[in-house]
C-alpha cells in the first residue's frame, strides 16, 4: 500500500480546491437570506436562573404535546445573574433541513418527487411538519446571552473552564423541586422526558413517552447522563441522532419549567 | 444515510446565520452535481458521453471522483466507487438481471472496477473505459460535510449531522470535547462513546436501514462480489468527513485483521466490532 499521508493530504486539498472554486448560486444570496430571516422564529431568551421560588410542580402538559408559545425577541436576552450549568445546551440552536420529498445522495428518490434538493426550501412554501417542529424546537430552547458561561457545579462531572466573562460567583443552579415533563420533536416523532428535581438539583431524568417511529431503546443510555451531568447535554449518538435530539429538547423543555 | 441534515450551533449567534446558510447551500450544490438519481446531474451526464472520451468536469466532481479512486487504490479495491450500491440494489451477488434499463442508465458490465475509470488532473477530465455508474454517495456526502465545516470554521463550536455522518467543531456547550455515542451493532443502545473535537465521525454498519423501511443492507466486498461478513460496524474518526466515510467503508470490507492496521497506516482512528462483538481498534482508541 502507498504512502500513508496520501489520502489525508488529498482530502484536504480537495476541500480547499472545491471551496476556492465556489459555485454559481441560482438565486441572489441577499434575497435568500432576507427570506430566511423573515421566516425564522426568534429564539427564546435565556431564563434567569436565580434562587428557587416556592411553587408547585407543573404537570400541566402531561397529557399532550405542548403547543410552543410565541417566544420573546432574540434581540433582548435577559442577562442571567447566575449562569446556569446548562446554559450551553439551552443556547444550542438547532437548524435542520428535512426535505421529505427530496432525493438523497444514497437512496433513490420516489418516482413522483420534485427535483432533488437538500436543505431549506428556497421558495416560500409551507415548511414540512418536521421542519416546523425543528423551528419550534429551536425557538423553544432558551437562547444563551451573547457569551454563555457554564457554571461549575461541585457535584458535576463536567467541570467546564469558566471564560473570562463568567460571573465571579459560580453559584449552583437551583431548580424548583418537582417533576417536570417536556416534549421534544424529531423527524421520527416525539419524545416526552420527565425530569425530577430534588433539593434544587436534577435527581433523575427518564423517557416518559416514546412516540417515535423507532424504539427509544437506542437512546436508553442517555437519560442517566442527565442527572450525572446535571444537564440536558447528552451530545450525540451516532446512528440515532434524531432521537437524541428529540430527547435533548424534551429535557430542555422540562428544565425550562423548573426555573 | 438519508437526507436529513442538521447543523447545531452551541451559541445563538446572529453573525453565524450567513455561514450556516452557506453551509446548507454546499449540501444542495453537492447533491445537484453528484447525485446518481437525477439523470441531469453532472455525474450522470458523464455516462451520456461515449466510453473512451475524456469528459471535462467541474472541480467538485473531479475532486470527488479523484478521491474515491485514490481510496480504491489505497485499499486495493476494498472500496470501489464503480461497484457498491449498484450491485446491492440489483442483487448482483445473487442474480444478474439483464435488459432492464433503470432511468436510462446503462446496465453496468459485471467485470467493471475502479480501474476502468481514468482521470487527468491537468485537464480535469474523467474517462470511462467501460459503461459504468460512478457511485459517489459516501464521498460526496463527506465532501459536503467538509465544505459546511469549512464555512463554520469561524463559528468554532458546532455540530453537523448528515444522516449519521458527523463533524464536530470545537467544543460542546459545557466547553468540552463532543461526546459521540456509537450505536451498538447488534443490540439497542450505545456500545461505546468517543470524545472528539474538530473531527469527523463516520460509521459503516451492516445494520443500516434503507429508506426507513427497516430492511438492513449488506456491504459488499467489491473484489469478491460477496457480502463482507467479518465486521458488523466500523467507526472512523478523522480530520475530514470525506476521509472518515470512505475509510470506514473500506475498513469494513477489509475486516479486523487487515482493516485496523490499514486505518493505522492512514493515520486515522477507528474502532471495529465484529459480528460476535469483539472489538478491534487503532491505538488511539485502544481499550
Amino acid at each position: 500500500m502507498k504512502s500513508s499521508n496520501r489520502l489525508m493530504a488529498l482530502s484536504s486539498a480537495a476541500v480547499l480546491t472545491v471551496y476556492a472554486a465556489g459555485y454559481f448560486r441560482t438565486k441572489p444570496a441577499a434575497a435568500r437570506f432576507a427570506h430566511e430571516a423573515a421566516n425564522r422564529r426568534p429564539a427564546a431568551t435565556m431564563p434567569d436562573f436565580v434562587a428557587p421560588v416556592q411553587a408547585a410542580a407543573s404537570d400541566e402538559r402531561a397529557a399532550a404535546p405542548a403547543d410552543p408559545a410565541p417566544v420573546a425577541d432574540r434581540s433582548e436576552p435577559a442577562e442571567p445573574t447566575v449562569a446556569p450549568a446548562r446554559s450551553g445546551p439551552a443556547a444550542r440552536e438547532h437548524r435542520s433541513a428535512d426535505p421529505t420529498s427530496a432525493a438523497s445522495l444514497d437512496s433513490p428518490a420516489p418516482a413522483s418527487a420534485p427535483p432533488s434538493t437538500i436543505g431549506f426550501a428556497l421558495d416560500p412554501v409551507p415548511a414540512a411538519p418536521e421542519q416546523k417542529a425543528a423551528d419550534q424546537k429551536a425557538a423553544d430552547a432558551p437562547a444563551a446571552a451573547a457569551s454563555p458561561t457554564p457554571v461549575v457545579q461541585a457535584a458535576s462531572a463536567q467541570a467546564a473552564p469558566a471564560p473570562a466573562a463568567a460571573p465571579a460567583a459560580a453559584a449552583a443552579v437551583a431548580y424548583k423541586d418537582g417533576t417536570y415533563l417536556g416534549w421534544g420533536w424529531c423527524r421520527h416523532g416525539q419524545i416526552q422526558a420527565a425530569v425530577v428535581i430534588e433539593a434544587g438539583r436534577i435527581s433523575s431524568a427518564s423517557i416518559a413517552q416514546c412516540l417515535t417511529r423507532y424504539s427509544c431503546s437506542w437512546i436508553a443510555a442517555l437519560p442517566p447522563q442527565v442527572a450525572r451531568r446535571q444537564s440536558a447535554e447528552v451530545d450525540y449518538v451516532s446512528g440515532a441522532t434524531d432521537s437524541t435530539n428529540a430527547f435533548f429538547y424534551a429535557v430542555v423543555d422540562a428544565l425550562a419549567k423548573a426555573k | 444515510m438519508g437526507t436529513f441534515v442538521s447543523i447545531d450551533l452551541v451559541r445563538d449567534d446572529p453573525a453565524a446565520d450567513q455561514a450556516v446558510e452557506r453551509a446548507f447551500e454546499w449540501f444542495r450544490e453537492v447533491e445537484r452535481r453528484c447525485t446518481r438519481f437525477d439523470p441531469s446531474s453532472e455525474l450522470m451526464q458523464i455516462g451520456t458521453i461515449p466510453c473512451g472520451t475524456a469528459v471535462a468536469v467541474s472541480p467538485m466532481v473531479f475532486q470527488a471522483i479523484q478521491f474515491a479512486l485514490t481510496v480504491a487504490e489505497e485499499s486495493e479495491g476494498a472500496f470501489d466507487p464503480t461497484i457498491g450500491r449498484t450491485m446491492e440494489a440489483r442483487g448482483f451477488d445473487r442474480e444478474h438481471r439483464t435488459g432492464q434499463p433503470i432511468r436510462s442508465t446503462i446496465e453496468p458490465d459485471p467485470n467493471v472496477s475502479y480501474q476502468d475509470v481514468q482521470i487527468d488532473a491537468e485537464r480535469q477530465t474523467v474517462t470511462l473505459r467501460r459503461p459504468l455508474v460512478l457511485d459517489l454517495g459516501a464521498v460526496a456526502k463527506g465532501l459536503a460535510i467538509d465544505m459546511a465545516a469549512r464555512e463554520l470554521a469561524e463559528v468554532g463550536d458546532f455540530a453537523i449531522d448528515a444522516g449519521g455522518d458527523l463533524f464536530l467543531g470545537g467544543r460542546n456547550a459545557a466547553g468540552q470535547a463532543w461526546t459521540v455515542g456509537i450505536r451498538h451493532p447488534r443490540a439497542e443502545g450505545v456500545i461505546e462513546s468517543v470524545q472528539v473535537s474538530n473531527q469527523a465521525v463516520c460509521t459503516s454498519g451492516d445494520y443500516e436501514r434503507l429508506s426507513g423501511d427497516g430492511a438492513g443492507h449488506h456491504i459488499l466486498d467489491p473484489r469478491r462480489r460477496t457480502t463482507a461478513w467479518e465486521a458488523a460496524s466500523v467507526t472512523v474518526i478523522a480530520s475530514s468527513a470525506m476521509l472518515a466515510d470512505a475509510l470506514a467503508t473500506a475498513a469494513f470490507v477489509l475486516g479486523p485483521t487487515i482493516g485496523i492496521p490499514w486505518l493505522e497506516r492512514q493515520q486515522v482512528e477507528g474502532v471495529m466490532f465484529t459480528s460476535d462483538l469483539r472489538r478491534y481498534a487503532t491505538e488511539g482508541l485502544a481499550a
